[in-house]
Formats: C-alpha cells, structure tokens, sequence
C-alpha cells in the first residue's frame, strides 16, 4: 500500500514537474521571457483633411478626407463639436451628418454639420472685414466611435481655412 | 445491496469507471471551460476561452500569448489524464487491497479550484486594474485610457460563461469522490 502511494506521488509530481522543467529548458531558464505575454496591438491610425466647404439649404457643411491608415475598421457614428473663429470664441455648435465605416485603407468624406445662425454668420463675416480672404476656423470636441464593437469616445480637433471666395461661390452657386 | 449494485458484486467501481471514462473526456478536450467576450454585433473587443488544459485570449483580434501557459496547462492535462488511468485501474481491481489510493480526487480538486481561482483573479482585476468582469452573466466595462495626454472612454458590453463542459468535469470530479467512497465499502463489506 505505502509502495503504491509513493508511486502515485512520484508519477503526479512528475506530471506536473516535467513539462514545466521542459518549457524553462526550451527557454533558456529565462522565466521573465516566459511569464511576459506577447502581444501586437493593430495599429489605428488616421488621416483627416479639410477637402470642401458647402452650403445646403441654409446649413453650413464642411467635409474632411478621412484616411483609414491602421489595420482596424472604425465606424465613426457620431460627432460632438464646436466651431471656433480664429479670436478663439466659439462661432456654432456642429455634428456629424451621416455616419462613416471606415475600412482599413480606405478613404471615406466626413461631413460635419455646422448650425449656423444669423449671429454666427455676422461674426464670420466680421472676420473678412479689414481685408482678410481667409480665415483660420477651429473644430473642438468629441468624436464616438465603433472600434472592434466597443463604443469610444475621444477629444477630437481639426482645423481648416475658411475662404471668403468659398462662401460666395456656394451662396451665388 | 445499493452496494453490490455498483460494484457488479464487488467486482468492479462502476462509479470510478464512469468517472475515469469522464475524465478522459475532459483531459482530451480542448472546449473550454470559462468564456468571456466583449463587444456587441458580432465583432469582440477581445474574448478569452480559458480550460486548465487550453487557455486562448484575443484583444482587438490580435492573440495574447503566455508562453509558461503552454507549460502549464500540458502539466495539468497530464496530472488528470493520470488520475483517469489510475481511476480506471484502481476500479477494475476492487479486490486488491492497494487498489484504494489508485482512486484519485484530482478530477474534483481540479474544477473547484479552477473555479476559485478565476473568482480570486475577476477580482484582482476589478482592484487593481479598474476592470470588473462578471464570472457568470453580462455586464457593461467602462474604461477610461490616457494616451498623449488624451482621455479616451471605452464602453464594452461584456458576457461570461461556464460551459458545458465544465459541468462534466465538475460531475466526473463527484463521481471520482463517490468512488473514493465506494471503494471503503467495498473494503470494509467484503475484506
């Protein structure tokens, strides 16, 4: 009986021993290298672009060329932003107008939605007096995103030039 | 009588040979025994399939790999493989007086502590890295990651389960206890 239980020790300790003295020599004794886990995250990466500027049935639209760079497909469901002039005040509250499925590779329009109202106009064009053609507008606020079916938000900013020759073409156009 | 029954007239631990024949089962399967997913619409935030004999974990679809794992859960697939064959032996020579140690409780040692020790780690996880995961049922995690000096917030609908599979474990590691005790009987009614 006793030559049995020490037979069955040594076979359960060697179960569990041999294997794990097999890994450490396959390792080289290094137990750092084999308790780190190892691990490549995809990359995310874009690109975002002013490409236009449009006036559609009294809405101002200002559309970006998004660049998919990464290896992850991103849907961007959702904009939060606010429109700033160029002395820093914020001009209309903007969002996004449709949302984008962004591929890895791929280049999508991002349109942003801009509310503008007859006091945001005026500052706009308050901007132009004194000579300028073009002004420096800023996009500040929070983008929510669909990333591997996870919902994110994150701060988002992005500027583009506000041309005075754009405006008249859309409005005359 | 019940006993006679079970051991075919003290013949054989029907009870360690279902037991035994579940344990191999388990040991040779690579099902897991624990899963959790996050993310919703079919595409996983990250999932991770955890057995004491296979543990496979994916974060935005990129694997993370452990190489001591690897190690490891081969030690424990052998270590229950071994109770099997023991089991099994030990519950064809009932009439063998040193037949009674060859009945191993590794089968019920194991998911119990498999158990313990994933509700020891959730929670290890919920203190010192924010994150709450449930054990069993759903949940939705919420993440905050500074990057660049940027607050990014996560939101994951989460799903935990025990599968099938563990329950078997869980019965071949009863039957293996049941055994255990059968054979004291069958020792003790028929010396």
């Amino acid at each position: 009986m006793a030559a049995v239980k020490a037979l069955m020790l040594l076979l359960s300790a060697s179960a569990v021993l041999v294997p794990v003295v097999h890994g450490l020599a396959v390792y080289g004794w290094n137990i750092r290298a084999m308790v780190i886990p190892i691990y490549s995250p995809p990359k995310i990466d874009f690109r975002i672009e002013p490409s236009g500027l449009r006036f559609d049935r009294g809405q101002l639209y200002s559309e970006f060329k998004l660049t998919n760079l990464g290896e992850v497909k991103v849907v961007f469901e959702g904009l939060n932003v606010e429109v700033y002039g160029p002395d820093g005040k914020a001009l209309a509250p903007a969002s996004l107008d449709k949302a984008v499925v962004s591929l890895p590779g791929s280049i999508q329009t991002l349109t942003l939605k801009i509310e503008v109202n007859e006091a945001a106009l005026s500052r706009i064009a308050s901007y132009f007096m004194g000579g300028r053609d073009r002004v420096n507008i800023e996009v500040k606020g929070e983008a929510i995103l669909r990333v591997f079916g996870s919902r994110v938000t994150t701060p988002i900013s992005s500027s583009f030039e506000l041309s005075l020759t754009d405006i008249l073409k859309q409005q005359v156009g | 009588m019940f006993v006679k029954v079970l051991t075919m007239n003290y013949r054989f631990n029907l009870l360690g040979v279902a037991s035994s024949f579940l344990l191999f089962y388990t040991a040779l399967s690579n099902d897991p025994w624990w899963t959790v997913h996050g993310g919703i619409g079919g595409e996983r935030t990250f999932s991770a399939e955890v057995s004491p004999f296979n543990i496979s974990v994916e974060v935005l679809g990129k694997p993370v790999i452990v190489p001591m794992l690897f190690y490891l859960t081969m030690a424990a697939r052998l270590s229950i493989l071994l109770a099997a064959a023991t089991t099994f032996l030990g519950s064809l020579l009932t009439n063998k007086p040193w037949s009674k140690p060859l009945i191993s409780l590794r089968g019920l040692i194991l998911p119990v502590l498999f158990l313990a020790g994933l509700f020891i780690l959730l929670n290890l996880a919920r203190l010192y890295a924010n994150v709450s995961l449930p054990l069993i049922g759903r949940s939705t995690i919420e993440y905050t990651i500074n990057y660049g000096g940027l607050r990014i917030d996560t939101e994951t609908a989460v799903e935990a389960a025990l599968t099938q599979i563990y329950w078997i474990a869980l019965t071949a590691g009863a039957l293996s206890a049941l055994a255990k005790a059968l054979h004291g009987r069958i020792a003790g009614d028929h010396p």
